[in-house]
């Protein structure tokens, strides 16, 4: 198991059901508090929106249910059985949406049967409901169909037996050997849902899906064919051709299941051909746009189902209606041609209609955009968002999954390198890990690189040598901090007195840019990149330029250590005041209003909190320098605090840092 | 038995309606445990009342009505008094659904997001909603906390419903 292994992708657009779906969710599963189920009862109480949300995630916990059922009776009698998506056609579509309901009556004649002999009065619907043991055998040599065992009998099964596309998703899509047959060659502001998202670069293979959740990618296909992807869309490569002709045209064609695609198809590629689930698209020489969406049907009492707008803007292509291609629509159905200025919608089991559709409505380049890190390597294993934290004696950085306080070995060190200890830690935005090392005496001190695609560590720059022959020091980076535009500064004490320093990221040459009133601890950028915050005795400061003033000094900020600003601008500080170990909130207002954010409750065994750093949604993780290695998690908003991750390679992980990159803008 | 029972149309209809009443039913008390137990006790009510609920104008609202009667049973037994508010903002569902035609999530729908989620994370959702299934069990055995795993589940089911959403549309699972 690693770390990605519980990698779920966050949505891009949280909005107020989020919040109602997060409550009932912990509802659901024993873990919400009493706070949390007044704001939920609340928002039932006086939203509409929230009692839809009600609804869906009901529905959602039903459709679970009874897919957890299916699967475990799936385990149990039929191992082979795999749930196909319903992908390329509508008629695959529909067969797979009537499977759902052809179990029905085989379930109900056992009930009825059932009760008729037995005079059973109670009985287990879902053990009912579970498919037969006796499942039809697949002939040798084929690969058994999906579909409810159940209903093996059924017009479902048949239909799927009649054509290859249903067994696709067992041969085709996760085949190690599926051809190479395009590549992502750019895109613009893309997400995706993919667990390995593709980067520019990454060979595409036939069978595979992408999901463009948005933004806009450029695909290139082995034959040519250049196709503009714009999200939200569902596409897939090299699929059409298991309808007509499995041999051939793998390379060529592709299908789209939602969204919006433009395609321009040299000479040599002329055959392309775009599925959707209600036409096949076959280019004749040219440039062309397909848009697949949901609509609202009243025929079929609202539900969705998939449209199809083709408009050709140069040479022809051929379009045939899905259900046509496949056989299932009366034979004399001939294919159509459009040509340039052309345009047509398609709805299923419905003639094609002429209708009226803006070429301009598809895009056809993908836009320039300024890359961010534009030296962010592809192979890199940390992605924007993921936490780094080092252990303080053990020389260990540790990646941990933000979403699952996973942990994955980055880099370690034996020794070798000047410093005792790895203290605090940064991510440059290139994707390089900064530790800053020292601690005993003669172990020396420095600032070292790790690259994290190998663990290789090199010595950026070194600040005491190590060796008996240096004096006794405690020269080091106490605190390190780097902006988004690469700069790189750090807390330097007792050299003589504490400074703040600015490292070039290139030479590793040390400039002093500020003196500063204390051996200091915390550093973090402030909202605007360039002004820092600096915590050390009693004090949190701001540093402007070479001017570090105080913002608030005294005893309600004892034993300051990490330091962290939010978005917004509030600024948070980790103390610890007599025994409560606290995160601190001060306001950004003249006063500076100091207000407690959390109080770690008790039991937990960290005897302080170590650095703070800021995730892309506000909230905060804390290192501490507990030997069972607590990697905690803040929410501002929430005033909680939770355990991210302990033990395991975790170690007094002081410091602690998030990878920078992809922020969202507000 | 009565002969009522025998009667296709009733069990058919009682059947067609199992997963709308279970998502009722868990509406109403966001306990998947609860939801089970109260699905089957509705099932055997409603085989003892078939003469009733045939002769009942709309069986479906029929059945969502004793379905509720359940419900509150189950809540008085149940010493859910520190829930009360909690409950009664719960009813406000069961009231503006009352006779409403549920349109259940289509388990296509759901197979293909399903698809979408890492085989970890598609275990770990499906265990969930396993019968039985315990979430302080699943968390000591991923020696995660509760917190932990809870929140991975959220993540999880807010990924399928956005998933869901976009494949259907908002009206497809509403």
């Amino acid at each position: 198991v690693t770390a990605n292994d519980f990698n779920v992708p966050e949505e891009d657009h949280p909005d107020s059901t989020d919040d109602v779906l997060r409550l009932l969710s912990a509802q659901t599963d024993g873990s919400l508090d009493e706070a949390g189920r007044q704001r939920l009862t609340e928002l039932l109480t006086s939203d509409l929106a929230a009692r839809q949300a009600v609804r869906q995630y009901a529905a959602l916990t039903a459709a679970l249910r009874r897919q957890a059922r299916r699967d475990e009776a799936g385990k149990k009698q039929e191992p082979a059985l795999t749930l196909a998506s319903p992908r390329r056609s509508y008629v695959a579509w529909l067969t797979r949406l009537g499977s759902d309901f052809l179990r029905e009556p085989v379930a109900l004649a056992v009930l009825v049967l059932v009760m008729i002999s037995g005079g059973v009065l109670f009985w287990n619907l879902s053990q009912l409901s579970r498919p037969r043991p006796v499942v039809q055998q697949p002939p040798p040599g084929e690969p058994s169909a999906p579909g409810e065992p159940g209903a093996s009998a059924s017009r479902g099964d048949k239909t799927q037996d009649q054509h290859p596309i249903a067994n696709e998703n067992q041969q085709g899509a996760d085949a190690p050997r599926s051809p190479v047959v395009a590549r992502l060659t750019r895109s613009a502001g893309a997400t995706w849902a993919q667990q390995d998202v593709p980067v520019e670069g990454t060979d595409l293979k036939a069978g595979q899906e992408l999901s463009l959740e948005q933004g806009v990618a450029e695909i290139t296909f082995t034959t040519g064919v250049k196709v503009i992807l714009e999200g939200p869309a569902e596409f897939e490569l090299g699929t059409q051709s298991k309808i007509e002709n499995p041999k051939s045209k793998i390379a060529n064609s592709c299908s789209l299941t939602l969204g919006k695609l433009f395609a321009s198809v040299p000479t040599q590629a002329h055959g392309f051909t775009v599925q959707t689930p209600t036409l096949q698209i076959v280019d004749l020489g040219t440039e062309f746009g397909v848009q697949v969406r949901t609509e609202s049907d009243p025929i079929v009492g609202g539900s969705a189902v998939p449209t199809t707008e083709v408009v050709v803007v140069q040479g022809e292509v051929q379009i045939l209606r899905a259900e046509v291609a496949i056989a299932q629509a009366p034979p004399d159905t001939r294919p159509q041609v459009l040509k340039p200025g052309q345009s047509v919608i398609s709805r299923p089991n419905e003639e094609v209609r002429p209708a009226q559709v803006d070429p301009a409505k598809f895009v056809r380049e993908v836009p320039a955009v300024e890359k961010p890190f534009a030296a962010w390597p592809a192979d890199n294993p940390l992605r924007p968002g993921d936490i780094v934290a080092v252990c303080l004696g053990e020389q260990r950085l540790v990646k941990i999954d933000p979403r699952t306080g996973m942990q994955t070995l980055l880099a370690s060190g034996k020794g070798e390198f000047p410093g005792s200890h790895w203290r605090c830690v940064a991510v440059e935005p290139t994707g390089s890990v900064l530790i800053s090392t020292g601690g005993l005496p003669t172990s020396g001190s420095a600032l070292l690189r790790v690259d994290p695609r190998d663990g290789k560590i090199t010595v950026l720059t070194t600040l005491v040598k190590r060796g008996p022959q240096e004096p006794p020091t405690n020269d080091f980076l106490t605190g390190i901090a780097t902006s988004r535009d690469g700069q790189i500064l750090g807390l330097r004490q007792s050299h003589p007195q504490p400074v703040l320093v600015r490292i070039d990221p290139v030479s590793g040459k040390i400039s002093t840019v500020a003196p500063i009133g204390g051996n200091a601890y915390g550093i973090c950028f402030d909202t605007n990149g360039q002004d820092t915050f600096l915590t050390w005795y009693e004090t949190l400061a701001l540093q402007h330029a070479a001017t570090v003033t105080p913002w608030v000094t005294g005893e309600k900020l004892a034993f300051p250590t990490g330091v962290a600003v939010a978005p917004d601008g509030r600024v948070f500080v980790a103390v610890r005041q007599n025994d409560a170990r606290r995160v601190l909130q001060i306001g950004r207002g003249p006063d500076h209003e100091v207000s407690t954010l959390v109080t770690l409750p008790e039991g937990l065994s960290a005897p302080e909190l170590g650095h703070l750093a800021m995730e892309r949604d506000g909230s905060l993780i804390a290192g501490s320098n507990s030997e069972a290695g607590e990697v905690f998690r803040i929410r501002p908003n929430k005033k909680s605090i939770e355990v991210l991750a302990s033990g395991g390679l975790l170690h007094v992980p002081a410091g602690v840092a998030i990878v920078p990159g992809a922020e969202k803008q507000p | 038995v009565s002969q009522d029972v025998h009667d296709g149309r009733f069990t058919q209809a009682l059947l067609a309606c199992q997963d709308d009443l279970y998502a009722y039913l868990f509406s109403l008390t966001l306990n998947v445990d609860a939801a089970e137990d109260l699905l089957q006790q509705s099932n055997l009510v409603a085989c003892k009342k078939s003469r009733e609920a045939q002769a009942a104008p709309d069986f479906r609202a029929w059945l969502f009505k004793t379905a509720h009667l359940e419900v509150m049973a189950w809540r008085r037994k149940n010493r859910r008094e520190h829930l009360i508010q909690l409950d009664s903002a719960l009813d406000l569902l069961a009231e503006e659904d009352a006779g409403d035609e549920r349109k259940g999530l289509r388990a296509s729908a759901l197979a293909y997001c399903l698809e979408k989620l890492s085989p970890q994370n598609r275990e770990l959702i499906l265990r969930r909603h396993q019968p039985g299934a315990k979430v302080q069990e699943m968390a000591v055995e991923m020696h995660r906390s509760v917190d932990v795993v809870s929140n991975m589940l959220y993540r999880i089911r807010k990924t399928l419903l956005g998933c869901i959403k976009r494949r259907l549309g908002e009206e497809g699972i509403s």
